[in-house]
C-alpha cells in the first residue's frame, strides 16, 4: 500500500515531465508552422514550468 | 500602475506552477494513509497568507475601482483562510469547523472569478477566467462533499479540479491573461 | 522544511505582488500636458491618449480652472486619441475630469487629474455638490476606532497588564485571547474603513454617478492626493499589523513581543490619518499636533476599553485574584494615562488656537459648534478621570472592590467614544480659519 501510494506520486511527476517535453516539442513544431492544435506560445515558460514541477515532485517522492 | 500584458501572463504561469507544486505536495500521499485534513505542513497556509497580502497589493495598485473591490474580497478570503489553517496546523486552535475553511475558500474564490467576469468581461480571457472559477468551485464542493461523507481517501478527487485550475493558469495565453 | 517553505512563500509573494490591470476598459496612458505638470500659461490643446479606441459621441472632458470656469471646448476623437481645445484661463491649479466609452465593448471609464498654470498643481478638487452623505464621517470614526482597539488596547497589555501581573507574582502572562481578538477586530475594521474612506473621498473628485464611479481610473487620485498616498501606506501597514497578530496567535513563545509590536505599529499608522486630511498649507507643526492628539486619544481610550473588558475576560478566575489584578492595572494605568491626557489637551488646544480667528467663530460655524460639543464630552471624561485618580484609586489601593468603579468607568468610555465620533465629524469639515 505504501509503495503504491508513493508510486502514484512518481507517476504524476513523470506525466508532468513528459507533458512539458511534448508541449515544448509541439511549440517547436508550431514555430515551423506544423502544430495541429496551435498550442504554441511566444515563450517557453509554461512547458518548462511543468517539467520543473514534475522534477520537484520526483525529488519530494524520494525515499528518506 | 499597469504592467505589460506579457508580464501579467508570466505571473499567471509562475503562480500556476507554484500552486500545482503546492497542491500535489499537499494532496498526493507520500506513503502514509492520511488525508489532507490531517496535514501538518505549513507551506499551504503560509502561501495563502502571502497570497492574500499579494492580492491586497493588487487592490492598492489597481487601475479601476471595481477591480479594487473584487480584489479586496479575494485578499480577505485568502488571508483569513491561511491564518485559520496556520493556527490549526500549529496546534493552537482546534475547532470542528476548521476542516471546511479551505473548501469554502476554494468555492468563494471561484465565485469571485465568475462575479468579476460578469462585472468586467475581459474579452479573450473571459472563457479562461470562467474555467478557473468553475474548477475552483468544483474543487471546493467536492471537498465539502468528502467531509460530509466522512471519507478520507488516499487521493481526494478534488485534486483533479485543483490541478486543472493550476494547469489552466499555466496554459493561459498571453492575450487572455489580465 | 522551514527554509523551503519560506522560499516557496517568497516566490508566491513575488508572483502575487504583480498588480494586474483590467483589459476591457479605455485606460488613459498619456496626457499632454502630463498630470502634475507646472506650465507658464494655459495650453491651447489638451491631448489624452488611451490604450484603445473610444466612442466620439460619448467623450466628455471638463477642465475646471481655479476660479471654477470650464475651459474645455468640444473634444475631437481620432481612434484612441482625444484632443480638447482650451480657452485661456487664470493662474492656478486646473482639474481635468474625463469620461470615455471604449469602442470595442462599451465600457465606461472616467478619471481626474490636475496640472498647474503658473503654480504647482494642487490635488484634484471635488466636483461641487457631489458626495456620499454621512459616509466620510462614519468611515473616519471607524478608522479612529481601529487605532484605539489595535493600538491603545494592545499597548495597554504590554505596558500595564503584563507588568501588573508580574508584580503580583503570577506565572506567565494573562490569557491573550481577548487581546488578540480586539487587536484583529481593530485592524480589520481600520483596513476596510480606510479603503472605503479613500473611495468615498475620491468619488467627489471625479463626479458623476456612483455606478459610473465603479469604472473610474483611480491612479492619478491615488498618487496625486494626500488621501491616496496615505491610504496606500496605511493599507500595507495594517496588513503588517494583521501578520504580527497572526504570528502572535501561532507562536506562544513570542506572543507578548509580537502583540506589543502590533500595538506600536497601529499607533504609528495614526500618522497616515492625520496626513490624509492635511493640506500642505497648514504646516508641519499642525500635522504633528494632529497626530499627537490622535495617538494620545488612542492610548487613553484604548486603555479604558481594555480595562473595561478586563473584568469580563478574567471571569473564570477566583474573584479575589481577579480583583487584585484589575486593581493593580487601574493603579498603574492611572499613573501612565496622565501624560497622555496632557499631550491630548495641549495638542488639541494648539490646533484650536490655529484654526479659529476669534471666539465668535466657535458658535457661528458648524466646525465651531461641533468642537464645543466635543470639548464638553472631553471635559466630562476628564472630570471622571480625575475622580478615578483622586478618589477611586486610593480606595482600590486600600482594598475596595473593583465593582465600585464599573459604572463610572463605562461612562468615561462612552463620553470618549462620543468625543471620537465628533472628532471624525471635525476631520471631514473645513475649519473656519
Amino acid at each position: 500500500m505504501t509503495r503504491g501510494l508513493s508510486q502514484s506520486r512518481l507517476l504524476v511527476a513523470v506525466a508532468l515531465i513528459a507533458g512539458g517535453v511534448v508541449w515544448a516539442l509541439v511549440r517547436g513544431l508550431d514555430f515551423y508552422g506544423m502544430a495541429p492544435a496551435h498550442v504554441g506560445y511566444d515563450l517557453d515558460q509554461p512547458p518548462l514550468l511543468l517539467v520543473l514541477v514534475g522534477a520537484w515532485l520526483v525529488y519530494r517522492s524520494r525515499r528518506r | 500602475m499597469t504592467l505589460p500584458q506579457i508580464q501579467i501572463a508570466r505571473a499567471h504561469w509562475l503562480l500556476g506552477a507554484l500552486f500545482l507544486a503546492l497542491i500535489l505536495e499537499e494532496y498526493l500521499p507520500r506513503g502514509r494513509r492520511s488525508g489532507p485534513a490531517r496535514s501538518r505542513s505549513l507551506v499551504v497556509p503560509w502561501a495563502l497568507i502571502i497570497g492574500g497580502v499579494g492580492v491586497w497589493a493588487t487592490t492598492v495598485f489597481a487601475d479601476i475601482v471595481h477591480d479594487m473591490i473584487v480584489h479586496t474580497l479575494w485578499g480577505d478570503i485568502l488571508f483569513a483562510a491561511g491564518s485559520l489553517e496556520l493556527a490549526r496546523r500549529r496546534g493552537v486552535y482546534e475547532r470542528w469547523w476548521l476542516d471546511i475553511v479551505l473548501p469554502l475558500a476554494y468555492v468563494s474564490c471561484g465565485m469571485l472569478f465568475l462575479v468579476h467576469n460578469l462585472i468586467d468581461p475581459a474579452g479573450v480571457g473571459q472563457n479562461w477566467h470562467s474555467a478557473m472559477g468553475l474548477l475552483l468551485m468544483a474543487a471546493g464542493l467536492l471537498e465539502l462533499l468528502r467531509l460530509a461523507r466522512g471519507r478520507a481517501p488516499a487521493v481526494p478527487i478534488s485534486l483533479l479540479p485543483l490541478a486543472g485550475f493550476a494547469l489552466v493558469l499555466i496554459a493561459i495565453p498571453v492575450a487572455a491573461a489580465s | 522544511m522551514t527554509r523551503r517553505a519560506l522560499l516557496l512563500a517568497g516566490c508566491a509573494l513575488a508572483v502575487l505582488s504583480f498588480p494586474a490591470s483590467a483589459g476591457a476598459h479605455a485606460v488613459l496612458v498619456a496626457t499632454t500636458p502630463r498630470w502634475g505638470a507646472e506650465l507658464k500659461a494655459t495650453p491651447q490643446m489638451l491631448r489624452l491618449s488611451y490604450n484603445e479606441g473610444v466612442v466620439p459621441q460619448y467623450a466628455r472632458v471638463a477642465v475646471v480652472a481655479a476660479n471654477g470656469e470650464n475651459l474645455a471646448g468640444v473634444p475631437r476623437v481620432s481612434g484612441s486619441f482625444v484632443v480638447v481645445p482650451l480657452r485661456p484661463g487664470p493662474r492656478g491649479s486646473d482639474t481635468v475630469r474625463w469620461q470615455m466609452v471604449a469602442s470595442d465593448d462599451g465600457h465606461v471609464t472616467e478619471g481626474a487629474f490636475t496640472f498647474g498654470v503658473g503654480v504647482k498643481p494642487l490635488p484634484p478638487v471635488p466636483a461641487p455638490g457631489v458626495g456620499v452623505p454621512v459616509a466620510p464621517e462614519l468611515l473616519a470614526w471607524l478608522q479612529f476606532l481601529g487605532i484605539v482597539l489595535a493600538g491603545g488596547a494592545l499597548l495597554f497589555r504590554a505596558v500595564v497588564l503584563v507588568p501588573a501581573a508580574r508584580v503580583l507574582g503570577e506565572e506567565g502572562a494573562p490569557d491573550a485571547r481577548a487581546a488578540l481578538w480586539v487587536g484583529v477586530a481593530g485592524a480589520v475594521i481600520a483596513l476596510h474603513a480606510g479603503l472605503l474612506a479613500f473611495l468615498v473621498g475620491a468619488y467627489p473628485i471625479v463626479g458623476g454617478g456612483l455606478v459610473s464611479f465603479l469604472a473610474t481610473q483611480i491612479v492619478p487620485i491615488r498618487v496625486g492626493t494626500h488621501l491616496g498616498q496615505a491610504w496606500m501606506v496605511m493599507t500595507f501597514a495594517w496588513l503588517a499589523v494583521l501578520a504580527l497578530l497572526v504570528g502572535a496567535w501561532v507562536t506562544p513563545q513570542r506572543r507578548e513581543r509580537l502583540l506589543a509590536s502590533a500595538g506600536l505599529l497601529s499607533l504609528a499608522i495614526a500618522f497616515g490619518i492625520s496626513w490624509a486630511s492635511h493640506p500642505d498649507s497648514r504646516g508641519t507643526l499642525a500635522l504633528v499636533a494632529d497626530y499627537l492628539h490622535l495617538a494620545a486619544a488612542a492610548l487613553w481610550v484604548g486603555g479604558l476599553v481594555a480595562l473595561a473588558l478586563l473584568a469580563g475576560v478574567m471571569r473564570p478566575r477566583a474573584r479575589a485574584d481577579r480583583d487584585a489584578l484589575v486593581r493593580a492595572c487601574v493603579l498603574r494605568f492611572s499613573r501612565l494615562a496622565a501624560p497622555a491626557v496632557a499631550v491630548l489637551a495641549l495638542a488639541g488646544g494648539y490646533l484650536v488656537l490655529r484654526e479659529f480667528p476669534g471666539p465668535a467663530a466657535l458658535f457661528d460655524t458648524r466646525y465651531g459648534i461641533t468642537l464645543v460639543i466635543k470639548t464638553v464630552a472631553f471635559a466630562g471624561a476628564l472630570a471622571l478621570a480625575g475622580y478615578h485618580q483622586r478618589s477611586v484609586a486610593p480606595r482600590l489601593a486600600a482594598g475596595a472592590p473593583v465593582a465600585s468603579m464599573r459604572r463610572t468607568l463605562a461612562l468615561e468610555v462612552a463620553l470618549l467614544v462620543l468625543a471620537l465620533a465628533l472628532a471624525a465629524v471635525l476631520s471631514q469639515t473645513a475649519p473656519p480659519g
